[in-house]
């Protein structure tokens, strides 16, 4: 997946490779604000690690071998943050001392293997193992990868477990061919954009159409499943062999999931969205829900000023009816329950800003009360 | 010397072995070449770096295969001129690579993809496709120009590191305004992964020594994600160990750097020239 120079229009990787930049700046600054100066050593290992994982060749079937690139495993050690700073340094040194990997498209090579990869790699670790078996690593604690383990605490005892490997190992599975989707998108486009007068293509010649196409063939068969077994096994082996790398024993707050934080609110507001339907067995109308020709019905009259205002607003659902679902019991019940739902909607996001509101004004409060 | 897979088989524990001693080899030999005293190993790293820079952009943007041909034969011109010995120059960035992208290229530089007046042809037309399957100038151009593009690349690229020593290029890059953070992991990175890939080779070979017989696959698997797992936990341990001895020796985050480098009227002068090769390299582009 190295794109060497020459292959892509430096018109896409020279601004790649500028966009970088702010990449690795916000990278630098979220690894060097956690413990400065020391994860300069755990950096540079990290990337000489990332080196030397892309030199082992793993046997795939027939006798033939391949090799992992590793910015999963790293990402889900160290944290995706440093793992970007890791695979950068190891793809700089590839590109700068063995010529593996082009100069111009060095920027490039690395939004593939150094960003999309760990990243969408870790995200997938995180989502598949779940918050109470994510790794709480003391290395990723120690550069930085803490930030984040730390808003999910949870026991560790729940790192090694299958769950976990599992996770690993469909996390570096989808990230290497995130990462390949991606090249084959950049290879794609380039004869999209430039062409000669002669009517050939200026750099890649493949379509997207055949460049996902081969790119993905090979990743998902072959590399991925590489970088799957390699990510997991790797981490089942840390887990076993060095517990000691992560933290033991319980930590004090487990995060909740949303639906089990907001249980005692959700499952009453459920009820409620399910039984609003009722509201069609019951006769009559509520009190002060009339409208006009119920008011002439009871008054004799409709009110001039009643009048002029009730056809100012025009429902979406009129009569809480959904017209697709006709005008029968299910278009009355539809529209029921979705009043319902977007009604709810409405009211929590009302309170949500007003809770926002009341937090940030208290917090200037207190930011005064201090200043005094 | 007898090649790591002659050695070791062709497996995955040749093969990998093989790559490490390329390491060392590629150390060994790039720190021979780059403290030689020609041309290109007296010039300032900065103004290397960014005459290297402006051949490649240059390259990148060039179509025209007989300029490629000629930025090919200044790239060659400067490896004769700073003592680089040629035929392992033209091996390492001709041979390979451009040769294997101009080969992936041929099936869109055929009427598959890039039409034009045919040259000649693969399936003639009527038999299996309608029209038939050839080849056409524009698309043999294309395939051509592209492998040149990046041998091209290659060439500039090897040219810099093959007669500048990594010290003396991080330094460059430092210079450069490359942030010092980027720079010292670049440079610990480097003097690490030797002793890595060293760790990594005795794993390698304790493993050739131990076995008998055929291995099934799937265990070798095993056996090569166990020893990235086991690299890891020894490379983790030997970052707390590094930082310490760090801080005992002084460090306080800001790494110092002992070389001092001086750009001189060679320096410029060099740059001169190339200014002057690019041009000519440009008109030649509007003549052919």
């Amino acid at each position: 997946m190295h794109i060497p120079d020459g292959y892509m229009a430096p018109e896409t990787t020279i601004p790649v490779l500028v966009g970088m930049v702010p990449v690795w700046a916000v990278a630098a600054k979220k690894v060097k604000e956690k413990v400065g100066e020391k994860n300069l050593p755990t950096l540079a290992l990290g990337a000489a690690f990332s080196f030397t994982i892309m030199m082992m060749n793993v046997p795939v079937a027939g006798g033939s071998s391949a090799h992992a690139v590793g910015a999963v495993l790293i990402a889900i050690m160290l944290g995706p943050w440093a793992a970007t700073i890791a695979v950068s340094s190891a793809l700089l040194i590839q590109a700068l001392v063995f010529g593996d990997g082009g100069i111009l498209a060095f920027g490039m090579n690395c939004l593939n293997m150094a960003v999309v990869m760990p990243f969408v790699g870790y995200g997938v670790y995180r989502l598949i193992s779940g918050k109470k078996s994510a790794a709480v690593a003391k290395a990723g604690e120690y550069i930085g990868a803490g930030v984040e383990y730390s808003r999910t605490k949870s026991t560790a005892v729940a790192f090694g477990s299958s769950r976990s490997i599992i996770a690993a190992a469909i996390a570096g599975f989808v990230g290497l061919n995130a990462a390949a989707l991606l090249a084959a998108v950049e290879f794609g486009i380039q004869p999209l954009l430039f062409t000669g007068a002669d009517g050939a293509a200026l750099y890649c010649p493949y379509p997207l159409s055949v460049s996902i196409p081969a790119m993905m063939f090979a990743h998902i068969l072959v590399a991925g499943p590489i970088e799957g077994v390699v990510t997991g096994a790797a981490i089942a082996y840390i887990a076993k062999a060095a517990p000691q790398m992560f933290v033991s024993g319980d930590v004090s707050v487990e995060r909740q999931s949303f639906l089990k934080r907001y249980k005692a609110l959700l499952i009453p507001l459920g009820i409620l969205v399910i039984l609003t339907p009722l509201g069609l067995i019951a006769q009559g109308t509520a009190w002060g829900e009339w409208g006009t020709d119920e008011i002439k019905k009871t008054l004799g009259y409709v009110p001039s000023g009643f009048a002029s205002m009730a056809d100012w607003w025009k429902s979406i659902l009129p009569d809480y009816t959904v017209k697709i679902f006709g005008n029968g019991a299910a278009g009355s019940i539809t529209g029921y329950v979705i009043s319902a739902v977007v009604g709810i909607l409405l009211i929590a996001a009302l309170i949500f800003a007003l809770s926002l509101f009341v937090k940030k004004s208290r917090k200037g409060n207190v930011a005064r009360e201090q200043t005094r | 010397m007898n090649r790591p897979d002659k050695i070791y088989g062709k497996g995955f524990v040749g093969k990998t072995l093989s790559r490490f001693a390329q390491l060392f080899e590629n150390e060994l030999y790039n720190e021979r070449y780059a403290a030689g005293d020609g041309l290109l190993q007296s010039m300032d790293p900065r103004i290397k770096v960014l005459v290297v820079l402006a051949f490649m952009v240059f390259i990148g943007f060039t179509d025209n295969c007989i300029i490629l041909v000629a930025a090919g034969t200044v790239s060659a011109l400067y490896a004769a001129a700073s003592a680089l010995p040629l035929r392992p120059y033209l091996r390492r960035t001709w041979l390979y690579l451009p040769t294997l992208i101009f080969i992936l290229n041929l099936p869109g530089a055929s009427s598959l993809l890039t039409g034009g007046t045919p040259l000649f042809y693969i399936i003639p037309a009527g038999n299996f496709v309608h029209e038939g399957v050839y080849f056409s100038t524009a698309g043999l151009n294309m395939a051509l120009r592209i492998a040149l593009r990046t041998g091209d690349s290659m060439a500039f690229a090897f040219l810099l590191l093959m007669t500048t020593r990594w010290s003396d290029l991080t330094c460059g890059l430092r210079r450069m305004h490359l942030p010092e953070i980027f720079v010292s992991i670049l440079n610990m990175a480097y003097r690490y992964l030797f002793l890595i890939a060293e760790t990594g080779t005795d794993m390698m070979q304790a493993r050739h020594m131990r076995t008998v017989g055929a291995i099934k696959s799937a265990d070798s698997r095993r056996f090569v994600s166990s020893r990235a797992g086991q690299l890891f936990i020894r490379v983790h341990s030997m970052s707390d160990d590094i930082y310490g001895a760090m801080k005992l020796r002084g460090y306080d985050g800001s790494p110092v750097n002992l070389r001092e480098l001086r750009t001189g009227a060679a320096d410029w002068l060099f740059v001169l020239v190339n200014v002057i090769i690019l041009v000519i390299l440009t008109i030649g582009g509007y003549v052919f």
